[in-house]
């Protein structure tokens, strides 16, 4: 029996043979560029009929979360992808499955936002999620689009979780990018994740149940204490997780990747730290190659689940580095951007603290190039 | 430095450029190789001017931007040789591959190009054997015989298959045809 396959797949096909294999009962489907291209890919499977899972076609995408959340409650494995605007359109009801502790999960071919109209890449749309209580694991190139699709759904199921959870690849430069990857047997990734755990359906009509009521001041902020000190515990079942799909493919599953001309887990010879999510940690680690051959101190760390942010972790990782440079995908209009605003608070305190320099690159699809980061840093 | 092999391809939108770089990919994943093929669109028009890349190494590809340098250009359409810059980041030991009746000689001179050349009539190539000018199977077939940045026999087969598989086995065996066709009208 062969275990494991390679292949040559795009992101979104990636993300769709993950969602066959995953057993995913219900899709619903609200195209939007550069997401379509995954749904088309389901639908493919699903005219083939290697995919029976019921795919909903939604008239925008705030009904698309809707109908995730509806079947979610009755009990199915739901899978979903967006982008963009149709992000900002479901907003409203993202807060809705975190809320209700629905395992709900989407990936989001990232893009910018309007306006002015672009359809290219940028964080811009999932940042805009960050704190409305999803999981969110971030992807450098198919392979890992293909592994945090299955364990994503691995962690935001367990049942200590329930919470939904985003898998970020970026919008065409991994969405429409063919790539090698090792895919595993079907019946391996129905090993790994397992039968959804349902505490309580809606369906159940010998227990009848109530889904989203009012919560009166007196009770409300337990929910949000009781949601936040959920999502904590995602950085260990991540790690658990993760050593199980390790064990399966032989890849590592870490909280972020740290890069010092080869993967390492403690920065041993750098002086300089460069951050980058997403598919720019793989030209950056070229970069960092080029400037070690120089004889420049250079790392990188890639953070991979951004959702819960291991602060701690990383606070460690860069104790004792002298410069961290983070580059950032969005903006964060009249604040600091994102993600450094994230390493500032990681690093608060530390003696000596590492300089810290915001950098913002790639915004509506700018293509960054190896020459570019080494002349950044 | 390991070995990367780079191509840009320059189209309209709707040309096949995007399916041209994902048989390209297919052929050198079958020969072992690892692959990157991936399009760059402008304002995803049908018509408009687009790119679409490929990369080809002995070693796992983790750049992920645009091709700058390629090694090879490949031009779908003439048209295009007047508002795109298709010499761009091409050296004397790069080749450019254009549909186009001119010689290469002349077109060296036009573009104000040194390296190297060749051209092919691929449009009525390809009207004639598929009705339709879809000249980018045509174009792909001299670049490989010129070229031979992948094995020519596995192209033609992960061509057939393609076509076949997406239409019918006839298409298939249309654009078989006229790759053979192609390799024996290249002009250097």
């Amino acid at each position: 029996m062969k275990t494991a396959t390679r292949t040559i797949l795009t992101g979104s096909q990636a993300v769709a043979e993950a969602i066959r294999q995953s057993a995913v009962d219900v899709v619903p489907v609200y195209p939007i560029t550069p997401q379509t291209q995954m749904i088309e890919a389901v639908s493919a499977l699903a005219a083939r009929g290697r995919f029976s899972g019921e795919i909903v076609r939604a008239e925008t995408e705030h009904a698309v979360m809707s109908i995730a959340v509806g079947a979610s409650i009755a009990g199915a494995r739901v899978i979903t992808a967006s982008a963009s605007q149709g992000i900002a359109l479901m907003w409203e009801v993202l807060g809705v499955a975190a809320g209700l502790r629905l395992p709900i999960i989407m990936a989001v071919g990232n893009r910018a936002i309007s306006s002015p109209l672009n359809i290219h890449c940028d964080h811009s749309d999932s940042m805009g999620t960050r704190d409305l209580g999803w999981i969110q694991v971030g992807c450098e190139n198919v392979q890992e689009v293909y592994d945090h699709m299955l364990l994503a759904t691995k962690v935001a199921e367990d049942r200590d979780i329930q919470l939904p959870a985003m898998v970020l690849l970026d919008g065409f430069v991994t969405t429409h990018s063919l790539e090698n990857l090792v895919t595993l047997a079907d019946d391996i990734v129905k090993g790994f994740i397992g039968e959804r755990f349902v505490e309580k359906s809606a369906l159940d009509v010998d227990h009848p149940s109530t889904w989203g009521p009012l919560v009166l001041p007196e009770h409300y902020m337990d929910f949000r204490i009781d949601q936040h000190e959920t999502l904590e515990k995602v950085k260990a079942k991540f790690l658990e997780a993760g050593e199980q799909l390790a064990a399966l493919t032989g890849r590592e599953y870490p909280l972020f990747e740290l890069y010092e001309g080869k993967k390492v887990d403690r920065l041993k010879e750098t002086d300089t730290v460069l951050v980058f999510l997403n598919s720019t940690a793989g030209t950056a680690k070229e970069a960092v190659d080029v400037l070690r051959r120089s004889g420049q101190r250079v790392a990188l760390l890639k953070p991979i689940l951004f959702r819960p942010f291991p602060y701690n972790e990383i606070r460690e990782a860069l104790a004792g580095v002298r410069r961290v440079i983070v580059y950032d995908r969005s903006m964060a209009y009249g604040a600091q951007a994102p993600l450094v605003s994230e390493i500032r608070n990681a690093l608060y305190g530390l003696n000596p603290a590492p300089e810290v320099i915001s950098r913002i690159y790639g915004l509506g699809g700018k293509d960054v190039t190896v020459e570019e980061i080494v002349r950044s840093v | 430095m390991e070995f990367l092999y780079e191509i840009r391809i320059h189209a309209r939108a709707g040309q096949g450029a995007e399916t041209t770089a994902q048989l390209i990919a297919e052929t050198a994943f079958r020969c072992g190789r690892f692959v990157q093929a991936f399009p760059s669109y402008g304002p995803e028009r049908t018509g408009a001017p687009m790119q679409t890349f490929v990369r080809i190494s002995r070693v796992p590809i983790r750049i992920h931007s645009l091709v700058y340098r390629p090694n090879l250009v490949m031009v779908m359409d003439a048209s295009l040789l007047k508002s795109e810059n298709v010499i761009s980041g091409l050296s004397e030991r790069s080749w450019l591959i254009v549909n186009d009746k001119r010689l290469p000689a002349e077109l060296k001179t036009t573009l104000g190009y040194s390296g190297r050349l060749a051209t092919i009539e691929a449009s009525p190539l390809a009207q004639a054997a598929l009705g339709k000018n879809l000249p980018n199977m045509a174009v792909l077939a001299a670049a490989v015989r010129a070229i031979n940045f992948v094995d020519a026999a596995i192209l033609k087969q992960v061509v057939g298959e393609f076509f076949t598989k997406k239409y019918h086995e006839e298409i298939g065996r249309k654009n078989m045809a006229l790759m053979t066709e192609a390799e024996k009208k290249i002009k250097y």
